[in-house]
């Protein structure tokens, strides 16, 4: 074989995998169709919901740059870019990829394969009732996103004053053939919305949707936040956009209300679905897999054949964090069939000396550049490359090196991928062309060299066992990947049995109780019941945790901690249940026999949730609900049901069981406003006034079912370890790619940390290990290097450095009377060493005798 | 000499005798050989569709059952009729329903003609090079309107693209005559409603003519000859409308004054300008 691992696909989740499997020592090759790495990355202005970007937590290690480059800079990825990839091919223990790529056609074989070639965009010509691909004013949603930009950067001048956006172009349509939700249009387009408002806040913005989908962490609230900028939104699906020949203006024509609307706008965005990818397509079908069945659901699993892995949105059409949490997980998968072997702990270099012989530098610079510099310097040499440079270095002995250059960004970069030639890092700056008084800059980096005193690499040793707090579906699945990484794991579960809520639905049982037994056979799994988490100390690297029983107590010293403490179901939120006709979803399968005999079910959606109060969407609950209806009236179908909802959230696939729901005459009904109940005679009375129609429905029904939500359970765990939550939901490091990271060393998955699906749930913490054995395997931490340090001779303990940090990255030492940093989370600020009195905080690269000596030069 | 089997359908016999009456005229000037179908019936029109669903196949089902002997594809110049037709057409094909229907008719379909609408015929490169030796010679600009009845439902249909259709646009630009884009081609006109609620109709008409008034254009050119009537009917801008075999008769030169004498907005300006412009 050729290669352990190939990727068709460079996106967010190919290049998710790509990372994880990396780091882990595996080896991949990334076929990429394109000219640019990233799939869709380099089209888009800014993501949901952070409005900033935030792709390089993607990374499991600490994000240096932009991952597209990090991804030709790892050496464990290659990548090949305008590869066409023409067939796969089955083989013994394998797949033969067959592509073309600068004119010549390859051939590699592979032990595994991912397909994450990702989707197409509904090409919106194929819709000309919308205007689409005729009108030059309408446009679709990825296009507007270079517009944005354009716009931003005044490139472009957009002097539209109402703009329409239509949602569900290409999705949600059975007339074209696509019945599935795309998941993130939505969200796409109040983003756009919102970039738009806030570039031209004149602008009058409109949105037209069939539901608005915003199931994700913190999603309900970005929607509130659009709704309160004064964006518009009209649930009416767009019957036609027509432009008006005298005006050259868009007619909108839509419903308000069950009649027929006209509006005018001078602008309209067409959020195109995704479309089923045509290369995937031929390629399954070149392995003689079935493809058509995947425009019903999708594949049933992952690895559709053996060594053959479909990740992201080839799978189904996903967002963002989702698709990176699909290539860690597709990352796990490929992991089982490979041994990892632990660092080597490295020895520290100690050189402590100041550099002896100090050269200047420059690469590749305009032959005036240079001359004006030699004026000042003129010992300073031009070179070609950087083999040049470390040839340069070799041969005189350099140990001190000031390096001028017009792309500092790409030369900086590969200086350090090479690991700076031998030089010490204190001992090798690098200055671009483009400073102000560049010659004094030159001068004084030079006399810094001079004097600086160089430091060892803080390095820490990772204590090789993880703690996973919670046994429930999370706490396990953690446990066991950890487990079979060759990791410790030792499981703190509160209660006296492991598998959390899933333990009590009957239809769960068996496979939970499957679960349990293999993590009980597993000797790498340490499970500590009856156990309470009292109290942590320590960083990252050596946590001590203490735990506490009703008969001991117990320390564990771990070097990394997954917090999986799961949810609670949310009972007694909406006032009057009363547990006997008016009671949770939750209670559906204990009621079920009394339930299939009602002739009337109302079941109410969002029963407390996303209010003023609670804005939150609990994700699961619109299709668990469907799914229920769709069990009663199997078994009798007589039953009339009623769900009242404010949106229908079955995105993805999911939208195939609202449409048979619907077939099934089910009725469902948008409210405008809370529904009135009343109980009267055994029987609930619902009177609820229809949106769309402003119909008043009056109900009377002999069951009520509320979808209440799961709230998470993080107020102890909270308190604990010091944590920020949102909605009680734990909030990570950067919502966007490193969803599962908290804080250096502290994990969370499951729905602690949001709102998951059962599936998702496993697929989250398959995915989280990977991340966390990136950082165990190492076996050490280098700390960053632009970080504060103590001299403890001169700390007097006063604590002044501990109440000015701002990122709590100091604290007291547990042995002296003394204020410590802790590198991890230590961001370089120098606010300590600014209040430190006795000159005992300092920064390393801003040493005071240091600096008070450039300074000298400098003046 | 091509032969074409032809059902003109109650319309063009009686308020659209100036659509019969030019189709037949430039078909024969193309020596084309119209064979009508013989003994036909009406084809069911609105009436057997809201009244009974199997009258609806099976009355334009014994149109095509008694074309089959004259064995060549049939044109149709009228949308509704070609619709109906269509459907019937539809469930012939079906295994189930044509048992049925064979039944009922006492006949067996062992050869199904194909159905086209007329426009498809001019479409043929043979016709198209004649008219485009035709052509006008100076500007005119008009609007293709094309209505529902020839587009949808297009799972029936699959003919042209209901939301982009494109076969008069060809046949007047082939003449040489500019056709405007607009946005209501295939807009309803109101269809049956205007004997039952006019009103809604007039506001559809208005909206149809001041649109493509607002495109620069001097006339709509129809092939529906209820959109045709509607459009005339129920305006009062006095925006002439035509059939486009009217608009062929001219650049041929074989046009006759009892067409314009049929029309409700008097076409004669424009008339007299087509054949100043007449190559």
């Amino acid at each position: 074989m050729d290669r352990q691992v190939v990727i068709i696909g460079s996106g967010f989740a190919g290049s998710s995998t790509a990372f994880h499997l990396s780091r882990l020592g595996i080896r991949s090759l990334i076929l990429e169709r394109n000219e640019k790495l990233g799939g869709y990355f380099p089209t888009l202005e800014m993501q949901f919901p952070t409005n900033s970007c935030g792709v390089c937590f993607m990374k499991p290690d600490y994000p240096a740059y932009c991952p597209y480059i990090e991804l030709e800079r790892d050496e464990n990825i290659e990548t090949v870019t305008n590869a066409d990839i023409k067939q796969i091919k089955k083989i013994d223990n394998g797949y033969k990829i067959i592509y073309e790529a600068n004119d010549e056609v390859h051939e590699i074989s592979s032990n595994n394969v991912v397909l994450a070639s990702g989707y197409d965009t509904f090409d919106i010509s194929h819709k000309p009732e919308l205007g689409g691909g005729i009108y030059e004013n309408v446009t679709s949603a990825l296009d507007m996103e270079k517009l944005i930009y354009q716009i931003r950067a005044h490139m472009y001048d957009f002097n539209h004053k109402r703009i329409a956006y239509v949602q569900c172009v290409g999705s949600r349509d059975l007339r074209i053939g696509k019945p599935y939700c795309s998941s993130f249009c939505c969200m796409f387009a109040i983003k756009q919305a919102m970039l738009l408002k806030e570039i031209k806040p004149e602008l009058d913005i409109t949105i037209f949707y069939m539901d608005i989908r915003a199931f994700g962490k913190d999603y309900e609230r970005y929607y509130n936040t659009a709704k309160a900028m004064g964006i518009n939104f009209i649930r009416s699906a767009v019957a036609a956009i027509r432009k008006r020949p005298a005006t050259g203006k868009l007619e909108i024509l839509y419903t308000k209300n069950g009649d027929a609307v006209e509006d005018t706008f001078d602008f309209a965005v067409l959020s195109q679905g995704a479309d089923f990818k045509k290369t995937t397509e031929r390629l399954l079908k070149g392995l003689n897999i079935n493809f058509d069945q995947f425009k019903e659901k999708p594949f049933e699993n992952r690895e559709i054949e053996e060594g053959l892995f479909i990740a992201g949105t080839a799978f189904e059409p996903m967002d963002i964090p989702d698709a990176v949490t699909d290539g860690a997980y597709i990352a796990a998968l490929i992991s089982e069939r490979y041994d990892f072997k632990k660092k080597e702990l490295s020895i520290p270099q100690i050189k402590h000396q100041k550099a002896k012989k100090i050269g200047i530098a420059t690469i590749n610079l305009q032959e005036e550049d240079y001359k004006r510099l030699r004026e000042h310097f003129p010992e300073i040499i031009n070179l070609k490359d950087l083999m040049e440079l470390e040839y340069f270095i070799k041969e005189n002995g350099i140990d001190g090196l000031c390096l001028v250059v017009d792309d500092i960004r790409l030369y900086g970069a590969k200086a350090e991928q090479n690991g700076n030639f031998g030089i010490h890092r204190d001992s090798f700056i690098t200055i671009p062309l483009k400073t102000n008084n560049l010659i004094e800059e030159i001068r004084s980096a030079i006399q810094r060299i001079r004097s600086v005193q160089r430091h060892r690499y803080p390095v820490r040793k990772i204590d090789q066992r993880v703690a996973v707090v919670g046994g429930g579906l999370a706490g396990i699945y953690s446990a066991l990947r950890l487990s079979r990484m060759g990791i410790d794991v030792t499981i703190i579960e509160r209660s006296e049995n492991l598998g959390g809520r899933l333990i009590n639905l009957p239809s769960r049982k068996e496979f939970i109780s499957n679960l349990i037994e293999r993590v009980e056979k597993e000797n790498k799994i340490e499970v500590l019941k009856g156990f309470g988490l009292k109290s942590f100390s320590g960083r990252f690297g050596d946590f001590k945790l203490n735990v506490e029983s009703d008969r001991e107590k117990r320390t564990i010293n771990c070097g990394a901690i997954i917090i999986a403490t799961g949810g609670e179901e949310r009972r007694n939120v909406y006032g009057f249940e009363d547990n006997d006709r008016v009671f949770s979803f939750f209670d559906f399968e204990k009621r079920y026999n009394e339930l299939i005999k009602a002739k009337t079910i109302v079941m109410l959606q969002c029963a407390g949730s996303r209010t003023e109060e609670n804005p939150v969407c609990y994700r699961v609950c619109c299709t668990k609900a469907i799914e229920n209806a769709l069990k009663l009236k199997e078994s009798n179908p007589d039953i009339e049901i009623y769900i009242i909802h404010k949106d229908v959230r079955t995105f993805g696939y999911r939208e195939n069981l609202y449409r048979s729901a619907r077939a099934q005459g089910i009725s469902f009904i948008r409210m405008q406003k809370e529904p009135e109940v009343l109980k009267n005679n055994g029987l609930i009375k619902v009177k609820v006034i229809e949106e769309g129609t402003g119909e008043e429905f009056n109900i009377n029904s002999d069951y009520m079912l509320l979808s209440t939500g799961i709230d998470p359970v993080t107020s102890e765990i909270k308190n604990i370890f010091n944590l920020e939550t949102l909605d009680g939901f734990l909030s990570p490091y950067n919502k966007k790619s490193g969803l599962m990271d908290i804080k250096p060393g502290i994990y969370a998955t499951g729905l602690c940390l949001n709102p998951l699906y059962t599936d998702d749930i496993i697929k989250q913490s398959e995915a989280l290990p990977v991340r966390v054995a990136v950082k165990m395997l190492n076996r050490e931490i280098s700390m960053r290097f632009n970080t504060a340090f103590v001299n403890f001779k001169y700390c007097c303990g006063c604590e002044l450095c501990i109440k000015a940090c701002p990122v709590s990255a100091r604290y007291m030492s547990d042995e002296e009377k003394i204020a410590v940093v802790d590198e991890t989370l230590c961001e370089g600020c120098g606010t300590c060493a600014m209040v430190c009195a006795n000159k005992a905080s300092q920064h390393r690269l801003f040493e005071h005798k240091s600096m008070l000596k450039t300074i000298d030069y400098y003046i | 000499m091509q032969e074409i089997t032809y059902y003109p359908g109650c319309t063009l016999k009686t308020t659209a005798f100036e659509y019969g009456d030019s189709t037949l005229t430039v078909l024969s000037k193309l020596n084309i050989k119209v064979n009508e179908i013989p003994d036909w019936n009406c084809c069911g029109a609105a009436s057997a569709k809201s009244l009974d669903h199997r009258l609806s196949i099976l009355i334009p089902a014994r149109n095509i059952r008694n074309a089959c002997s004259l064995k060549s594809d049939i044109y149709v110049p009228c949308a509704g009729c070609y619709n109906n037709l269509m459907k019937a057409k539809r469930a012939i094909e079906d295994n189930k329903k044509r048992l049925e229907v064979e039944k009922e008719l006492n006949c067996k379909f062992d050869y199904l003609p194909e159905i086209y609408p007329l426009m498809n015929l001019f479409l043929k490169d043979e016709i198209r090079g004649v008219l485009r030796s035709n052509k006008f010679k100076g500007s005119l600009k008009v609007a293709a309107y094309y209505g529902c009845a020839f587009l949808r439902p297009e799972e029936v249909l699959r003919n042209e693209h209901p939301e982009l259709p494109k076969s008069i646009d060809t046949i007047l630009n082939d003449l040489g005559i500019e056709t405007v884009e607009w946005p209501l081609k295939n807009f309803c006109c109101g269809g049956d409603l205007s004997l039952a609620d006019s009103a809604i109709v007039s506001k559809l008409v208005d909206k149809i003519i001041s649109y493509a008034k607002e495109a620069g254009s001097e006339a709509i050119v129809t092939a529906c000859p209820l959109c045709q009537a509607n459009l005339e009917m129920r305006q009062n801008l006095n925006f002439p409308v035509f059939y486009f075999t009217e608009i062929i008769g001219i650049a041929m030169g074989v046009d006759k004054d009892i067409w314009w004498k049929k029309h409700l907005v008097d076409p004669s300006n424009l008339v007299k300008k087509l054949k100043e412009i007449k190559g």
